[in-house]
């Protein structure tokens, strides 16, 4: 007798079949998407080698912590540089933003809505779409959507048309260059470790002693000893 | 196959990571906005006193010394480079002269032998005969360039003193000094 008897009828085999084929598929989806956030924050990371490789090269700095300083006074100075561009949108987006709340006196208006007024809207408050199973609200089905909330242009919004713009292209534009920040922070740090390495892996201190010189006898006294 | 298979399980690993990714992130911003902010005022300030926005680093400078000697060095030895790579270079053209008009024929051979010693490959004529007289030893047309001593680097000129001849130049030269 089985412990749990589980009959499966042939749609729910078909159920099955399609659950297993979209794991598998955002299994996938994730790992490609992974990969591609690696390959972004090692290209961001190359800007580093690029930073600290004259320095290096010629000899200029010769420890792990001078070239720390150095990296990230560096690291510093290319953040500001990159970052001049997403700081003057916002800072734009801010002016206009005071200029138009003070001229209408709306300071609290939503400008996330009326922006969403240029897309498809869908009812994602209708209860009917959501179902719970074992204590989890899953959705069903996909909603339905609101035909009278867009898309359409009203021309009421178009400052919100302008400002939500602004503010994503300057925060995601930022995000991007903190994370080449941190890329070439990583990087840094990696560096710091490699370049001044000294590795002792396959050395042997008697491989080194040179014929009829100092430590001769104590060398064949070891290759003695180790073919014995 | 297999360097997909690991770079994807490596983004696998990435994504499992991803919310302390983020959270580094977060970090990184609150710290790389005052930095920006400090910079900022940094910079207009040392803009607004005439000065260059950001200080040229001490290990900037030393790499911009060296990099500028080294450019020196290499201008004054430049043209001692291609004397090696290019064969009809002045260093290495070997001038025949014949003195004799009127007795061709009979010192033909012996200009052959004499005259056609070549100028040796450091710029020095070995044993050009002259007319009526002791052949002149060691008359120095010095073509070479002179090396300076150099700041950084201890580049040595390329020895050329055992440069093969590579061929001659046959001028006739009448008793009048004109070419036939």
């Amino acid at each position: 007798m089985a412990l749990i008897d589980i009959t499966l009828n042939e749609s729910d085999r078909r159920l099955l079949m399609v659950l297993l084929i979209v794991l598998i598929l955002f299994f996938v989806l994730l790992g490609l998407l992974g990969m591609l956030i690696r390959w972004i924050t090692m290209e961001f990371a190359k800007r580093m080698d690029y930073e600290l490789h004259d320095v290096v090269v010629y000899r200029v700095i010769q420890d792990p912590k001078s070239l720390r300083k150095y990296g990230l006074i560096k690291n510093n100075r290319v953040l500001f540089k990159q970052a001049i561009a997403p700081f003057v949108i916002a800072f734009a987006s801010l002016i206009l933003y005071i200029v138009y709340s003070s001229v209408t006196g709306l300071w609290a208006e939503d400008h996330f809505t009326e922006f969403s007024t240029l897309f498809f809207n869908f009812n994602w408050s209708d209860p009917d779409i959501y179902a719970n199973f074992w204590g989890l609200t899953l959705l069903t089905r996909w909603p339905d959507w609101i035909a009278s909330a867009g898309p359409m242009w009203v021309n009421a919004y178009w400052a919100s048309y302008l400002l939500v713009p602004m503010w994503l292209f300057s925060g995601v534009y930022f995000t991007v260059d903190i994370q080449a920040f941190v890329a070439r922070l990583v990087m840094l740090e990696k560096r710091c470790r490699t370049v001044f390495d000294k590795s002792l892996d396959g050395y042997n201190y008697y491989d080194t002693v040179s014929i009829n010189g100092p430590g001769q006898k104590e060398n064949e006294a070891a290759k003695q000893q180790r073919q014995l | 196959m297999g360097k997909f298979l690991k770079n994807f399980g490596l983004g696998l690993v990435y994504i499992l990571v991803l919310p302390i990714f983020l959270a580094t992130l977060a970090v990184a911003a609150v710290y790389g906005f005052f930095a920006c902010l400090v910079l900022f005022f940094h910079a207009t300030y040392r803009f607004f006193k005439g000065e260059d926005p950001f200080k040229k680093l001490d290990d900037d400078k030393k790499v911009d010394t060296i990099k500028i000697a080294q450019m020196n060095n290499e201008m004054r030895l430049q043209p001692a480079a291609p004397a090696q790579s290019i064969p009809a270079g002045p260093a290495n053209v070997y001038v025949q002269q014949n003195y004799y008009q009127n007795n061709r024929a009979s010192h033909q051979k012996e200009a052959n032998s004499e005259t056609a010693k070549p100028v040796e490959a450091n710029g020095f004529y070995n044993d050009i005969p002259t007319l009526g007289g002791e052949p002149r030893k060691n008359q120095a047309i010095d073509v070479t360039p002179k090396e300076t001593p150099s700041l950084t680097s201890n580049h040595s000129r390329p020895s050329m003193a055992n440069k093969q001849p590579i061929g001659y130049i046959d001028i006739p030269k009448d008793d009048d000094g004109k070419d036939k």
